[in-house]
């Protein structure tokens, strides 16, 4: 096989750094303070245009640090490492509970925020690459403990993963931050599967979420659906959202304003967009989760499909990592990361062009936004420590032992 | 096996599940591909489209007026700027915006003292969200009820509820009520007049936390001249009362906004379209809160061009006042006094004096479009366009006109007579113009008759009679402008009154060849005494001279159009003919006939020629006179023609119209033309119209 040889060929230092999931992020990057620019030129803003593109580049600048730093942890550290941060994720979404921004609540209506002095800090994003080490650990411990693997062996795995999950919901919950909840359950779906569960509990499991999905649509596009839900404890903001996915041009004015605006400024952008720069729809907040419609308006289809191939990209370099390294944590871990991108790339894209209802979920490596950003790269980082220490383990013939 | 449950799979089941996952990356990614080719490549054009509808928009902003001005350059109509706060709704504004703008205007400003419907107390309430959660917590069975049905209940319970605004909240809800009534992207005033400067200065402070809100020029019509110039200019809509309702979708068709000031009558409508103006228009640009951030002017707009009336006004005013005294000073049933004062050889009004009176209260009402509005049974004024009329029908001829003025006997009817032959007694032979000296009724009638083939013996039936004879009179007639309408550049103006025809109504043809059936209006008396003037020539009255553009200083730039002599017809006549004519008309002033009409004029200098007029009318009830009178100056080179009427006066109110004339020819030398322009023989000013005739 083609991996075999270049194993082989390329044994120097540099060949250990992963330029396939650089590159993808590095042009997305661009991309983002392109984009940043373009939304701050045009949106009245109390910061100025400067002043936006370079918050965002100094915390790229942080995002490289962390990405070095995680590299040098090799897989027994991360093992190590896993119950420590996830047991400091759970503390600061405990903390921000009691601590959260009241400034930010009030505007966002989420109490998902820190905030110190000009800094502002979501302890949810973070805690998305801690998750996905904690739930790698807890997988290759089941996996490596059962020898004999029955469905009943397979609940029990699927249960004690609901445990360690259980706490993060509950948390974001309270925090009003339905769309991150939404981001853990992608990441949890992604590595049950992988975790090796047998088919005769995915299969129904995977049909009754179809149903019960589809079937909750169609509660909230009725009205009796709606009080029925209401008496349930959910709020009238998130049916309006469904309301404005379902019907985007129905009620420009108030709350499907920000949708139809996005729609608009995408679909204005055509076949090959309008230029860098130009805008003449007004997205508001758009230099976060709207970002998409800034590339959608200036770029057009053809740079939103080249925006959506470096994404593709990068995932494929990373499952290309799990198949180099053969190593199941290291595999679990990756399928996290892949989980939390796709999910951010699809709510993100599809809620901007009308596909998927209006959540607070970014665009990964492009929103404006310092926390989502580090989180991102954390998940980065750990992909570019596989590799790298993968390649030290091969010169010093301590390969790990694959369980492939 | 031990359990029946368990499960065998190949190692190789990892590899499977993450190719499984990469599937799925790849199509979800696919999906994202597929939507967005929906959204941009099929639907592109057509949000495309959108966008260019609602985004791009353009924002226009009123000019002041056109001003209006007279003869001299005096302004008669002009703009008066006030200091006004205004609102411009930017797109996509929430209520609650609106709400706190209001709250904070409110604080700085007392808006104007409006209704307050139960209605406009409830959206101004419920535009805060605090207070519509709260109401919203009274209707029952909400949860059922769409978002839209319980806005609806809110403002139900709030209109039936006793709900009382403090009266802090109360002036807040009168500038919201204007805010909300606006529309996205257009400018209402909150405040148009009467701002103090303490409002000023404080809202100035402030204008930062109130987007939209601007300190802004309104402006409304001043009249330094006085407001009688009202009556002939007319009025503009207020941008509070907005457009007159008989015409709004006419007007909002044209492009008006609800809220714009818009001529509604006389001038001011007529003249619309020059002294509205261009608005300025500017590019907005929305911000992300649906706020105004960039604004570019794409045309600065242009002022509404200015009006240079042909009326003088200080004259204008002289005349006004002597035609209201007239008509007060004469009391009784007299119902006004109407006089116009024309160039015979340019149409150009100098003066255009009208004024009603009310007969049973004495009230005067300034109607100076009385004078191409109100037809009146004007007398023997006419028998100019008579005497023409038969010459042209070759009744008479200039060598072959003498007639006997005698009473005119006609069977069904009583003894019809001149005035001063009404038994037979004084019955003499008259030509041509000897007949319009004495204002022979008898001569006329007997034209008439002529003209319609009856031999007149006393006593034949008129059955005879050709009924044509009113075609063929009022032919004549209209030839000079009587009984029709005379282009003025006015709207409103009526063509006369005709009574009826035919062989029933024959007799009253002969009260038609001396002016006692069918009325006229007294511009039209005007005009047909500038034809016989002028030589000839029916020329439409104008009083708008010119259209001038305006300079950045507001004054008057330079002339756009100049109002060149209309001639409408031509009248078909020999110079002998018309001699016979004008020669008639000198004679009624200087004429050594005993029982010649206007010797009571004959002082007046330079001389005039003229023909007075006396029609028997019956005003509430009671017999009365109208005294005309139509005339021109100076009898050898007519400059000026002066046509008035005095309807309802008593039957002894003998001279009240040579009276009324005689003030304004006097007003006329000494306000409008110096008399030494006359004693200058040059006449520039003549030849250049005659030419300008001729060149028409």
């Amino acid at each position: 096989m083609e991996r075999m040889n270049s194993r082989v060929a390329r044994k120097d230092d540099s060949s250990r750094i992963d330029y396939g999931i650089i590159f993808p992020v590095l042009m997305l990057a661009i991309i983002g303070l392109a984009s940043i620019y373009v939304a701050a030129t045009h949106d009245t803003s109390a910061t100025s245009i400067l002043r936006q593109v370079v918050s965002q580049l100094v915390w790229y600048v942080l995002g490289i640090v962390i990405v070095t730093v995680i590299m040098q942890f090799d897989s027994k550290q991360l093992w190590k490492l896993a119950p420590i941060v996830y047991g400091i994720g759970l503390l600061l979404l405990v903390l921000v509970l009691f601590l959260y921004s009241r400034a930010y609540a009030a505007n966002t209506g989420a109490k998902s925020w820190f905030a110190l002095g000009p800094f502002t800090f979501q302890p949810s994003e973070v805690m998305k690459p801690a998750y996905i080490l904690m739930m790698a650990k807890v997988i290759t411990v089941y996996n490596s403990k059962v020898k004999e693997r029955t469905v009943r062996s397979d609940w029990k795995l699927i249960g004690t993963m609901i445990l360690w999950t259980l706490p993060v919901p509950i948390l974001l919950l309270l925090q009003h931050d339905f769309g991150t909840m939404l981001v853990f359950i992608a990441i949890f779906a992604g590595l049950v599967v992988v975790s090796g569960v047998t088919w005769r509990i995915l299969v129904p499991s995977f049909v009754g979420m179809v149903v019960l999905g589809s079937s909750t649509l169609m509660l909230v596009a009725t009205s009796w659906g709606q009080s029925f839900l209401s008496k349930l404890g959910f709020e009238s903001y998130q049916f309006a959202r469904i309301d404005n996915w379902l019907h985007p041009a129905s009620d420009t004015t108030n709350s499907g304003y920000q949708l139809w605006q996005s729609m608009k400024a995408i679909g204005s952008g055509q076949l090959f967009g309008k230029g860098f720069n130009v805008s003449n729809v007004n997205v508001p907040v758009r230099e976060s989760d709207m970002i998409f419609s800034v590339i959608g308006e200036n770029f057009g289809f053809v740079g939103s499909v080249v925006l959506i191939g470096l994404y593709f990209l990068l995932i494929y370099k990373i499952i290309q990592v799990i198949f180099d390294t053969k190593n199941e944590f290291y595999a679990y871990i990756a399928v996290g990361v892949i989980m939390m991108i796709l999910f951010h790339v699809f709510e993100n894209i599809g809620m901007n062009i009308g596909l998927l209802p209006l959540t607070g979920i970014p665009l990964p490596f492009v929103s404006a936004g310092g926390s989502a950003l580090i989180g991102n790269m954390i998940g980065v980082g750990l992909i570019m420590s596989m590799r790298y220490h993968y390649y030290s383990y091969s010169k010093t013939g301590l390969e790990q032992k694959a369980d492939f | 096996m031990k359990n029946p449950k368990k499960i065998r799979r190949p190692k190789s089941e990892l590899p499977f599940r993450l190719n499984l996952i990469f599937f799925v990356v790849f199509a979800l990614l696919l999906l994202l591909v597929g939507q967005l080719g929906y959204l941009q490549i099929l639907y592109g054009s057509k949000l495309q489209a959108v966008v260019n509808r609602t985004d791009n928009t353009v924002e226009t902003n009123n000019v002041q007026r056109g001003v209006i001005y007279d003869s001299t350059g005096k302004v008669l109509v002009g703009n008066t700027a006030h200091q006004a706060i205004s609102y411009t709704k930017g797109a996509n504004v929430m209520a609650q915006d609106m709400f706190n703008i209001a709250n904070t205007l409110g604080k700085y400003l007392e808006a104007n003292d409006t209704e307050l419907s139960r209605t406009d107390i409830a959206n101004y309430l419920l535009a805060d969200s605090k207070n519509s959660k709260y109401y919203e917590k009274k209707i029952t069975n909400r949860e059922n009820l769409s978002s839209k049905a319980v806005q609806e209940k809110e403002i139900d319970y709030i209109k039936n509820s006793d709900i009382k605004l403090s009266s802090k909240e109360e002036n807040a809800a009168r500038i919201f009520k204007i805010m909300n009534g606006a529309y996205q992207l257009s400018t209402v005033y909150i405040k148009e007049t009467d701002v103090s400067s303490k409002e000023l200065s404080e809202i100035g402070e402030h204008l930062s936390e109130m987007p939209g809100v601007k300190i802004s020029t309104s402006w409304t019509r001043s009249y330094p001249e006085g407001n009688d110039i009202k009556s002939l200019a007319g009025t503009v809509s207020s941008s509070k009362t907005g457009l007159p309702s008989d015409e709004v979708n006419t007007l909002l068709a044209e492009g008006y906004a609800r809220n714009d000031s818009v001529g509604q009558s006389y001038l001011e409508k007529q003249y619309e379209s020059v002294l509205k103006g261009t608005k300025s228009q500017t590019a907005i640009q929305v911000s992300s809160g649906g706020q105004i951030v960039k604004k570019v002017q794409q045309y600065a707009g242009k002022k509404g061009d200015n009006l240079v009336l042909t009326i003088n006004s200080k004259f204008q005013e002289e005349v006004q006042k002597i035609m209201k005294e007239a008509s007060k000073n004469a009391g009784g049933q007299s119902t006004g006094g109407y006089a116009v004062v024309m160039n015979p050889k340019t149409g150009a009004v100098i003066a255009l004096a009208g004024a009603d009176r009310n007969p049973s209260t004495g009230k005067m009402t300034d109607n100076v479009l009385g004078t191409i509005n109100e037809p009146i049974v004007m007398g023997s004024v006419v028998k100019g366009a008579t005497i023409s009329g038969a010459l042209m029908d070759g009744v008479i001829t200039p060598s072959n006109n003498t007639l006997i003025d005698e009473p005119i006997k006609v069977a069904g009817t009583g003894s019809k007579s001149s005035w001063f032959n009404s038994t037979g007694s004084a019955n003499m032979s008259v030509d041509a113009s000897r007949a319009l000296e004495v204002s022979s009724n008898s001569y006329m009638m007997q034209l008439a008759m002529k003209e319609g083939g009856f031999k007149y013996s006393s006593g034949a039936s008129l059955s005879g009679m050709n009924p044509n004879v009113f075609n063929k009179l009022r032919g004549y007639f209209e030839q000079f402008g009587l009984g029709t309408k005379t282009g003025i550049d006015l709207p409103g103006e009526s063509s006369g009154f005709k009574g009826p025809t035919g062989s029933a109504n024959i007799g009253k043809a002969l009260d038609l060849s001396f002016g006692n059936y069918d009325a006229y209006t007294t511009i039209q008396v005007a005009q047909y005494m500038s034809t016989i003037a002028n030589g000839g020539y029916r020329v439409a009255p104008h009083v708008v001279e010119q259209i001038r553009s305006s300079k950045q200083n507001g004054k008057m730039g330079a002339v756009q159009k100049t109002v060149s002599p209309t001639v409408l017809n031509q009248v078909d006549m020999t110079s002998a003919q018309r001699k016979l004519v004008t020669d008639g008309l000198y004679d009624v002033v200087h004429g050594s006939n005993k029982y010649k009409t206007g010797g009571p004029l004959a002082g007046i200098s330079p001389g005039i020629s003229a023909k007075t007029g006396t029609a028997q009318t019956t005003t509430n009830g009671k017999t009365t006179v109208t005294l005309s009178l139509a005339s021109y100056a100076p009898s050898n080179d007519p400059q000026v023609v002066v046509a008035l009427a005095l309807p309802g006066l008593s039957t002894n109110a003998e001279s009240d119209n040579m009276t009324a004339a005689k003030k304004i020819y006097a007003a006329y030398w000494k306000y409008v033309q110096s008399k030494s322009t006359l004693t200058n023989p040059t006449k520039a000013t003549s030849e250049t119209a005659a030419q300008n005739l001729n060149s028409n």
